[in-house]
C-alpha cells in the first residue's frame, strides 16, 4: 500500500520534486561562483569570501522552507478535492494512512534534499580556499534536510486540518496582528509580534532551525 | 573636628544648585554678547564642579568604611555593601589567587575603595574606586574586582608595555582574550601578515604582534596597497615636514614614500597588524607558561623590549613562546554551528510532533 501511495504521490507532484531537485542540486553550486579566486590579480580576502558566502546564504533556508511548504500542500491535494472518501474507504485505521501520506511525502522530500547535498559536495570540491576558510557540506545538508522536513511538517499539520481549524489557526494570526496594531496605536510597549517571532526562533521553536548561520564556508 | 550630619550635606547641596539655577536664570536675562555668555557659563560650571564636590565630600565623610581582607587583597566599602562586596571579594580572590600565584604580592599595600557613590575626593594611593550599582551581582562585582586588580598591576609597567598592551593588562576573569577570537582574527584578517602569521610564518607573528624586530618591519609586514592604506589612515598626525612625502605617498603612489613615512612613526604600536587584543593574548599566553613570578618578571626592567620582558615572564625564549603561543591559537578553531546536537534532536522532536498533530486532526476522529 505504501508503494501505491508513494506512486500516486509521485505522480501527482513528479514537477514539483523534479523542479526541486534541479534547483537543490544548482543552487550551493551556484551561491559559490566567483569565489574561486585564488591567483588572481587581486584576490579576495578571507573575509570578502565570508561575507559573500553568507550573503548567499539565505536562499539555502528559504528553499528548504518552500519546499516544505510546496510538497505538504500538493500530498493532501486529491484527498480534500475527492472530499477523503479514498481514505475513508481505505480498511486502514486511519492514523496509519495518515502516517503512509507522511511517510511518501517524506520519501519524495529525500529527492530534492540529496540533490543539494550532492550540490554542496560538488562546490565545496570546486573551490579552493585561501588557509583559514573550509567547507561545511555535510553539515549544511544535514541541516537543509531538517529544516525541509520541518517546513514539511508544520504544513502537513496545517493541510491535514479541516477548514474550520485552519480558520482558527488564520483568526489567531489576525488576532495578533490587529492587537500589534492596537497597542501601538495607544503607545503601549508590549511587542506581541516580537514575542512570537522569539518563542518560534529560539530554543526550543520549530523555527530555530532556519535561524543563524546557514554558510556552506567558514573558519 | 568634623562631625557628620546626615542631612547638612544634601542641604548645602540643594542651596548650591538652587543658586546655580538662579544664576543661570539671571544670566540669561543679563547676558548681552557671546563673551559674556561665555564667561558665565565658565561660571556655573565651576559653581556645579564646586556643588558636586561639596555633595560628594559629605558623603563620603559620612561613610563609614570597612575594610575586608583576602589575602593580599584588601577591599575597602561602606556596611551597606559589605555583605555583597565580601562575596564578590571571595569570589575574585579565588581566580586572582590562581591567575597571580606567588605575584599577588604585588597587591601588598593596595587597596580597591567600592562606595555606592563615585566620589572625586578619594585618596589618590588607593589606586581604584568604583561604584557598586543596585543591580550589580556578586560575579559582575567579582569581575569589576579582577579588572580593578588588573588595573593595578598595569600601573607597575612602563609606559610603552601600556601601550602595547592597550592598557588592559590580561587576568582571570579580567580582559582576558579568548583563543578562539584570535582564530578568528588571523583566519580572516585582511591583511596579509595576518594571514601569513595565520599560515605559519612565525617570524611575521612575531613582527606583527611588536615581539620581535628586524631592519625594516613595514617591507615585511604589508604590501605596497596595504602601507598606502596604512598612511592615509594615520595621516592626521601629519607634520608639515613630512607633507610632501604623504602626498607622494598617496597621490603619486609612491611605495618608498610611504616606507619612508611609516619609518619616522615614533610609536608603532598603532601601526601594528594585529590588533591589540593579539597582543594582550600573547601576553596572556606568556604569563599562564611563566606561573608564579611571572607577572613580577613583566615589571621588571623597565628599558628591556617587550618580546625579551614576555619571555622572562614565560620563563622561555621568544622563539619558542611565538610556537606555543601559535599552536594554542590554532588548535582553537571554533566548532562549526551549523549543526549541533542540540538543534537536530530539536528538529526532530518537531518533526514527530507535527506528524501526531497531523494524526489528531478532527477530520481524522470519527470512528
Amino acid at each position: 500500500m505504501f508503494k501505491a501511495i508513494v506512486y500516486t504521490q509521485w505522480r501527482w507532484s513528479r514537477l514539483l520534486v523534479l523542479a526541486g531537485t534541479v534547483t537543490a542540486f544548482a543552487l550551493p553550486i551556484m551561491s559559490v561562483q566567483g569565489l574561486n579566486v585564488l591567483g588572481e590579480a587581486a584576490p579576495w580576502t578571507a573575509r570578502d569570501i565570508l561575507e559573500h558566502a553568507e550573503s548567499r546564504s539565505v536562499w539555502y533556508a528559504v528553499l528548504a522552507g518552500v519546499l516544505g511548504l510546496l510538497l505538504a500542500t500538493t500530498v493532501w491535494h486529491s484527498d480534500h478535492r475527492g472530499r477523503h472518501q479514498y481514505a475513508l474507504s481505505l480498511p486502514v485505521p486511519r492514523w496509519q494512512f495518515v502516517m503512509q501520506r507522511f511517510g511518501a511525502g517524506a520519501v519524495l522530500l529525500g529527492a530534492p534534499v540529496l540533490a543539494f547535498a550532492a550540490g554542496c559536495l560538488l562546490a565545496a570540491a570546486s573551490l579552493t580556499l585561501p588557509d583559514g576558510l573550509q567547507t561545511y557540506p555535510v553539515a549544511l545538508s544535514l541541516r537543509f534536510a531538517l529544516a525541509a522536513f520541518v517546513a514539511y511538517g508544520v504544513f502537513f499539520a496545517i493541510s491535514a486540518a479541516t477548514v474550520r481549524t485552519a480558520a482558527y489557526v488564520l483568526a489567531l494570526v489576525g488576532a495578533v496582528l490587529a492587537t500589534q496594531v492596537l497597542l501601538e496605536a495607544a503607545h503601549i510597549e508590549i511587542d506581541l509580534l516580537g514575542t512570537f517571532y522569539e518563542r518560534a526562533s529560539y530554543w526550543p521553536g520549530p523555527a530555530e532551525i532556519f535561524t543563524g548561520r546557514w554558510t556552506l564556508i567558514d573558519v | 573636628m568634623y562631625r557628620p550630619c546626615g542631612e547638612c550635606g544634601r542641604r548645602a547641596t540643594l542651596v548650591l544648585l538652587a543658586g546655580s539655577v538662579g544664576s543661570i536664570a539671571a544670566a540669561g536675562v543679563q547676558a548681552q554678547t557671546v563673551e559674556e555668555y561665555e564667561r558665565r557659563v565658565a561660571e556655573l560650571a565651576g559653581q556645579w564642579e564646586r556643588a558636586v564636590v561639596a555633595e560628594h565630600s559629605v558623603i563620603a565623610g559620612e561613610a563609614q568604611r570597612d575594610t575586608l581582607r583576602f589575602g593580599t587583597l584588601t577591599l575597602v566599602t561602606t556596611p551597606s555593601l559589605r555583605r555583597t562586596v565580601e562575596s564578590a571579594g571571595t569570589n575574585a580572590w579565588d581566580g586572582i589567587r590562581l591567575a597571580l600565584a606567588s605575584d599577588t604580592t604585588m597587591l601588598m599595600g593596595k587597596t580597591i575603595l567600592a562606595l555606592k557613590y563615585r566620589t572625586r575626593m578619594h585618596d589618590e594611593d588607593e589606586a581604584a574606586t568604583w561604584v557598586v550599582w543596585v543591580s550589580d551581582t556578586s560575579e559582575t562585582l567579582a569581575r569589576r574586582i579582577a579588572r580593578d586588580v588588573a588595573q593595578l598591576l598595569m600601573a607597575e609597567l612602563d609606559e610603552d608595555t601600556r601601550r602595547w598592551l592597550g592598557n588592559e593588562l590580561p587576568l582571570e576573569g579580567a580582559f582576558t582574550v579568548h583563543d578562539r577570537a584570535l582564530f578568528v582574527e588571523l583566519a580572516t584578517g585582511e591583511l596579509k601578515a595576518a594571514h601569513d602569521c595565520y599560515s605559519g610564518d612565525l617570524s611575521v607573528c612575531g613582527l606583527a604582534l611588536g615581539v620581535l624586530d628586524a631592519e625594516d618591519p613595514f617591507r615585511r609586514l604589508y604590501q605596497p596597497s596595504e602601507r598606502r592604506e596604512l598612511v592615509r589612515q594615520h595621516g592626521w598626525v601629519l607634520s608639515n615636514r613630512m607633507a610632501p612625502v604623504y602626498a607622494e605617498c598617496t597621490v603619486s603612489q609612491s611605495d618608498e614614500a610611504c616606507l619612508e613615512w611609516l619609518r619616522t612613526r615614533s610609536s608603532r604600536q598603532n601601526l601594528l597588524p594585529l590588533s591589540a587584543s593579539a597582543r594582550r593574548h600573547f601576553a596572556q599566553t606568556a604569563l599562564g607558561i611563566g606561573g608564579g613570578g611571572a607577572y613580577t618578571r613583566l615589571a621588571a626592567g623597565d628599558l628591556t623590549p617587550i618580546g625579551q620582558r614576555l619571555a622572562a615572564a614565560a620563563g622561555i625564549a621568544v622563539d619558542s613562546l611565538l610556537v606555543l603561543w601559535h599552536q594554542k591559537v590554532i588548535a582553537a578553531r571554533p566548532d562549526s554551528t551549523l549543526i549541533t546536537a542540540r538543534l537536530g534532536l530539536t528538529a526532530l522532536v518537531w518533526i514527530i510532533l507535527l506528524a501526531l498533530v497531523a494524526m489528531r486532526s478532527s477530520r481524522w476522529r470519527l470512528d
